[in-house]
């Protein structure tokens, strides 16, 4: 065994790599990385990355060899590298490739040609049931599945450990011209894709090519994803259908896609529970597509799909895609496809699915690198803990367990703290998030601050939006429908004074909220009460955040 | 310093340990160890050296072990090296020429007359054997003489010269001539005629024959000299190819201290249970296997080594049916030197392979190069065959014992202790130290890593080769949950907890990260650990014999050398912790030093029998509060019911309307509460009754009195059922406050 203590990384038996941030060799390591792991944590001065098969198919699919990732770590390697990371290594990325999807030479409007390294692998995949449901016999030699399985092969091949490189090529879609303007359309300022933006739209695209084309791409909140996004269409120029999370991200895209592109607003619609356009660039919710009206009636708007001919699918937070959208993107493989993420963690653990069914992770910019860069606002996590007044204190020891995150949440005095706060950053642009709509209404009473919720129309809430952005409202009250998606470039303060347990995801998307570039550090708080579940839960929040390099400090306070 | 004195230093502290180390190791240069200082003649000593055996016979003494050539290299460049240029120069010191010169004068002439012969003299043209003996110094002091001598030698009479060596200089004739033939070829007869050269050349001497049975003895003093001059036939060869297959290879060969260390906080925080035949619970080792995968395999002797090394110096004791690991011993093993740490892993490797340490300095001494296994076999099995030769000779055992010596010896012990490699290379095996041996050989001063990385998410990543003091104390407050390359380990509000509870305080925990993480101590970390910490040890007990000294002569007291070591803590200026067991040495050294100290050490509290009387005090004050709050109390129960109040009347104001009596019953004393009772036993009407009960409450009770009795303790009581409960129960009649006869309807 040597000890090189010089090198900046140390490569664990069980895949886990450590890496030395201040080491002169960082970013070469991170950049290596990046390539065939997945960022676990990136705390200060010590990043953990994990190689897993699914990163390394990740990998393989991105054109990376074996040789490279040895010799890389190897190289990097503070101590010898497991023998056995190394040999998992070796056999988890020979695997790719050994079962390939082609077009078909003949028929290609019905079948696709499956194509395998040997004779023994075919016989092998061939046994496997899920999948030998799927392969038809085609001729004598070769063996085929229906154009219309070719996510689902995919899918159940991945689990049965066969990652497929999937050469079938895509439709084209409809051609639609798109080009990205020189300047705003509102602002009349120039306007230029950043570099990485560029990088990672370029990374999707691969020139072009059957390798390309389908994928995710993993950006922070506030670094521009919708401009990845944007980009990637003029690459494609096609018609496009866009999956967001919700109506006020609809609207966004739109005016998004509206002041960056060419493209005239009588080419570009909305389609949700309030207007159901279907235009050239069509943007959804996912809630359209998965609603129904009773359980055992079928997805009236999944036509959407069909409806068009589509050459671009582009969903957004691909980590909640919802399962129905799931079965609609398996049948949709011919058609090139785009996942846009801040986190590539699916609390349902269905990773593996959107590597086979949208395309495997193709660019990754850890959020401390942007930070450093200037593309997203400084940050710094405060958690302010104050304790039960006494009436509450002996409310909460009665309380079923069931109840006493509840009541913990809805502290009042946290009001004190609140008030404590705004007045602090009374010259700053302050979202009060919350999720127990009782609290914020009083809050909203209280500060006579606008509040918005589920039940708040959307024509008001975009209202309300623009009044924050313009600055005529520097306090905003949310429910947790703000939680993905909404622009609020100036916002720069977030107070949570609840959330929902100790939901990573929804962590980081509330954070989100105020990672936009801007001339003040932005600043996230959570009101926690003291010795209670909820600091709990908070402190699962702790160690999300810090994980993701985040500074994070803790005020006790007393009640008032 | 006598042998029987420095067993006795048991207690010693680590400056004298090193001093007589120092010492130790430079008695041990150049021939010092091969001569004999002029031992009394039939006198016994103890140990194992050639200079502790009975030496009143042979006339000729005996280097200490074939072995003397491959000593031990101190763990520290330092230590046992060359002192200075003078010693370096000087080939021997005046006393070590006089022993050689008395040792001799003691030999045989025709001996002496061989050697002197050997050496390039001419005996007969010496008349005088005092002559010889100066000459025969005076060649040896010059040492060319003696190699110019070997090395004009027949290879084959070199080589048996060396074999002979390596046995320890002295073997059995008829046994050496067989390892002879089995070590170079050739038969029996050849080999006698080989050794007759040596002896005519005065390098081999002979014991006294006994049935025709003799050994070979290597004259002592030659034995430093042949060893530098035959040091080609007596190292071991080296061998390099870079098609040998490495059969263990394993690619992570941590230092021993780092997986002990680990192994004993593993059994500190996952106790293992064992089963009625001593065996761990195989749940438990299958975890263990589990956890330690990265550095053994499961089953492997390395690790049965090391829990047996941990049992085997109480680091881990057996505590019901559980394995638990004794802190104080592995703190102590953690604190010893290196070199008296590497000592004890050698003491338990010995146990499993006999002579191991010597088998892992010469595999060293090729340099990391492979070893082939029969040349090792060979060298083994003469060390082997040596000490056993030595042990008959003093036994007076000359003839060869029934079933003989075992002519090859296996090193998988050593292998599978993680200690050697074994290489294959065609049909051939090698071996070569791991790099777990290397390392424990030739210790590096640092191994890169002096600081471990402490993260914001509560988790401690702690590479190998860290200083292993460090992975303990880590391991006391934290939890181990992973042991790798890095050991990872986990701060929870449990572990801090019980961190607390075994004696680590609040503030040394924060500041142990912030000196030993690399990133020191992050903010979250610190605000979250103190609340889980809460206020626990601000307030401390201490027992202690404490040192106060007056504030003019602080300074004085603390920066002086003598005293400085008896102060164990410094609580503020002037008042120190010292060890109440030295409280005479301390005493001393104040009176040498010039302070005087008071005769007395004050007591606190007093002397016993004031205490006593302060105690009886005290408890006389404490009975005398209680009685007078009693009485407050009584008084405030019996008379200051504040119903009962009323407002003071002025003489002059408006009369006020009686106020209508209340409900309660009669105050009574004693006598009419007996009367009362009675009458109501005799008519059978019930009583209605105010009752002081023992907690001083008030209880108004109606009851059907049934009889008056007295108790055990002699009080009039009466018996009575309480109509509200329908209990039956008896009333000490003092108790009753107030009683008055129910009306009958």
């Amino acid at each position: 065994m040597h000890i090189r203590p010089e090198n900046p990384l140390i490569v664990q038996g069980d895949g886990k790599v450590l890496v030395e941030t201040n080491h002169p060799r960082y970013e070469a390591a991170r950049d290596f990385l990046g390539r065939f792991a997945e960022l676990e944590a990136s705390p200060e001065m010590l990043h953990t990355y994990r190689i897993s098969p699914l990163s390394l198919w990740n990998a393989a699919c991105a054109g990376m060899t074996i040789d490279e990732i040895v010799t890389g770590l190897r190289d990097m390697s503070k101590f010898d590298v497991p023998e056995q990371v190394l040999e998992t290594t070796r056999s988890t990325i020979e695997r790719y490739g050994l079962v390939r999807l082609v077009p078909h030479p003949d028929e290609g409007n019905r079948l696709i040609r499956l194509e395998f390294s040997t004779g023994y692998i075919a016989k092998v995949v061939a046994q496997s049931a899920p999948l030998r449901e799927l392969m038809v016999e085609d001729g004598r030699r070769f063996w085929a599945i229906q154009k219309g399985h070719r996510g689902l092969f995919k899918q159940r091949a991945l689990q049965a450990g066969w990652p497929i490189e999937d050469l079938a090529g895509f439709l084209p879609g409809e051609p639609l011209e798109i080009t990205l303007r020189d300047r705003l359309k509102d602002s009349d300022r120039p306007f230029v894709v950043r570099d990485y933006q560029k990088q990672a739209a370029e990374r999707w695209w691969q020139a072009g090519g059957p390798s390309g084309g389908h994928g995710v791409v993993v950006l922070a909140c506030g670094a521009g994803k919708t401009i990845v996004g944007i980009s990637t269409m003029e690459l494609v120029q096609t018609r496009t259908l866009i999956l967001a999370t919700n109506q006020a991200a609809v609207a966004q895209w739109i005016r998004e896609i509206l002041d960056k592109t060419n493209l005239r607003p009588d080419q570009v619609g909305a389609y949700t529970g309030e207007t159901k356009e279907i235009k050239p660039v069509t943007v959804a919710t996912y809630q359209i597509l998965t609603w129904r009206r009773s359980k055992d009636q079928d997805f009236e708007h999944l036509h959407l799909f069909e409806d068009e001919d589509w050459g671009l699918l582009i969903y957004d937070e691909v980590h909640l895609l919802p399962a129905p959208v799931f079965g609609a993107t398996a049948a949709l493989q011919g058609r090139r496809r785009l996942g846009l993420t801040a986190t590539l963690v699916r609390e349902d653990g269905r990773e593996g699915d959107v590597f086979s069914l949208v395309g495997p992770k193709r660019y990754d910019l850890p959020w401390q690198t942007l930070e450093q860069k200037g593309f997203i606002a400084t940050t710094s996590c405060w958690e302010v803990r104050v304790p039960f007044r006494e009436v509450e204190a002996a409310r909460y020891e009665r309380a079923e367990e069931g109840e006493k995150y509840r009541i913990a949440s809805a502290n009042p005095a946290k009001m004190g703290v609140i008030d404590d706060l705004l007045r602090k950053h009374k010259d700053d642009n302050v979202l009060i998030i919350g999720t127990y709509v009782d609290q914020l209404e009083e809050i909203a009473r209280r500060f006579r601050a606008p509040l918005i919720t589920g039940k708040t129309p959307h024509d008001r809430r975009e209202v309300l939006f623009q009044d924050f952005r313009t600055g005529r409202n520097k306090l905003l009250v949310v429910s947790k429908v703000a939680n993905f998606s909404i622009d609020l470039p100036d916002a720069n303060v977030a107070i949570q004074v609840s959330g929902t347990f100790g939901s990573r995801q929804e962590e980081a998307q509330r954070l989100g909220r105020i990672l936009r570039p801007k001339l003040k550090p932005a600043i996230f708080y959570t009101v926690v009460t003291s010795d209670t579940k909820e600091q709990a839960f908070a402190m699962k929040r702790q160690l999300f955040l810090t994980e993701q390099g985040y500074r994070y400090n803790i005020e006790e306070r007393r009640a008032v | 310093m006598s042998d029987e004195n420095e067993r006795d230093d048991g207690g010693l502290d680590g400056n004298k340990r090193r001093r007589r180390r120092r010492r130790r190791s430079r008695r041990g240069s150049v021939l010092s160890d091969a001569l004999p200082m002029a031992p009394e003649p039939n006198t016994r000593t103890r140990g194992r050296g050639w200079r502790n055996r009975e030496t009143s016979e042979p006339v000729v003494t005996l280097a200490s072990t074939g072995k003397a050539h491959r000593r031990r290299e101190p763990s520290q460049p330092y230590r046992g090296g060359v002192l200075s240029g003078a010693s370096r120069r000087r080939r021997l010191t005046r006393v070590e020429i006089e022993a050689l010169t008395a040792y001799l004068e003691r030999l045989p002439e025709s001996l002496l007359g061989a050697l002197y012969r050997g050496l390039g003299g001419q005996p007969n043209r010496v008349t005088a054997t005092d002559r010889m003996v100066q000459l025969t110094v005076r060649a040896l002091v010059q040492g060319n003489r003696l190699g110019g001598l070997l090395k004009s030698m027949h290879q084959r009479d070199r080589q048996a010269l060396a074999i002979l060596v390596q046995a320890g200089g002295l073997a059995q004739a008829e046994e050496f001539h067989q390892e002879l033939v089995l070590s170079l070829g050739g038969n029996d007869r050849e080999w006698r005629k080989v050794m007759g050269i040596l002896g005519e050349r005065g390098l081999v001497a002979s014991s006294e024959e006994r049935d025709g049975i003799f050994f070979y003895i290597v004259p002592a003093p030659l034995i430093e000299q042949m060893i530098e001059n035959l040091r080609e036939d007596l190292d071991l060869p080296g061998f390099e190819h870079e098609g040998v297959r490495v059969e263990n290879e394993a690619d992570f060969s941590p230092p021993l201290d780092f997986t002990i260390t680990t192994l004993a906080t593993y059994i500190d925080q996952h106790p293992p249970r064992l089963t009625q035949r001593q065996e761990i619970f195989k749940v438990h080792k299958d975890e263990m296997d589990k956890f330690f995968a990265q550095v053994w395999s499961p089953d492997s002797e390395l690790f049965s080594f090391h829990i047996e090394f941990l049992m085997m110096h109480g680091m881990v004791e057996l505590k019901g049916d559980r394995l638990v690991v004794n802190r104080s011993v592995v703190e102590e093993w953690l604190q010893l030197d290196p070199e008296d740490q590497r000592d004890l892993v050698f003491a338990a490797l010995d146990k499993r392979f006999p002579i191991s340490e010597w088998v892992l300095w010469a595999v060293h001494g090729v340099g990391g190069q492979w070893v082939p296994e029969r040349r090792l076999q060979a060298f083994y099995r003469r060390w082997r065959r040596g000490d056993d030769w030595r042990e008959r000779f003093h036994k007076g055992q000359w003839a060869s014992p029934r079933g003989g010596a075992r002519d090859a010896y296996g090193f998988s012990t050593l292998v599978n202790s993680g200690m050697m490699e074994l290489g294959i290379w065609g049909q051939e095996k090698f071996y070569r130290l791991s790099p777990r041996a290397r390392r424990m050989l030739a210790p590096s001063e640092d191994e890169g890593f002096q600081k471990f990385y402490l993260t914001p998410s509560f988790e401690i990543m702690a590479p190998a080769g860290m200083a292993p003091i460090l992975f303990f104390r880590i391991g006391e407050f934290a939890e181990l949950t992973a042991c790798d390359r890095a050991n990872t380990y986990k701060i929870t509000q449990v572990t801090v907890e019980q961190a607390l509870e075994r004696g680590w305080r609040r503030d040394d925990i924060l500041e142990f990260l912030r000196d030993n993480s690399q990133i020191g101590l992050p903010d979250n970390v610190e605000q979250t650990m103190r609340s889980w910490m809460g206020h626990h040890g601000d307030v401390e007990f201490h027992d202690v014999l404490l040192l106060t000294v007056h504030r003019s002569q602080i300074r004085r007291l603390e920066t002086h050398r003598k005293l400085k070591p008896f102060l164990i803590h410094r609580f503020v200026p002037g008042m120190y912790a010292v060890d109440r067991s030295r409280i005479e040495e301390l005493n001393q050294a104040l009176a040498d030093v010039g302070f005087a100290p008071s005769r007395a050490t004050r007591r606190y509290p007093d002397d016993p029998t004031s205490v006593d009387s302060r105690q009886r005090l005290l408890g006389m004050v404490a009975q005398a509060r209680e009685d007078r709050a009693d009485l407050l109390e009584y008084a405030q129960y019996a008379d200051s019911q504040p119903e009962a109040l009323e407002a003071v009347q002025s003489p002059d104001g408006p009369k006020k309307k009686a106020k209508k009596r209340d409900d309660l019953p009669t105050r009574r004393d004693a006598r009419e509460v007996r009367d009362l009772s009675e009458r109501a036993i005799s008519s059978g009407q019930t009583l209605q009754m105010l009752y002081v009960a023992k907690d001083q409450s008030r209880k108004l009770l109606t009851v059907q009195a049934e009889r008056v009795a007295v108790n055990a303790r002699g009080e009039q009581v009466l018996v009575a059922k309480d109509l509200a409960s329908g209990e039956r129960l008896s009333y000490q009649l003092l108790q009753i406050e107030r009683m008055d006869l129910v009306e009958r309807r």
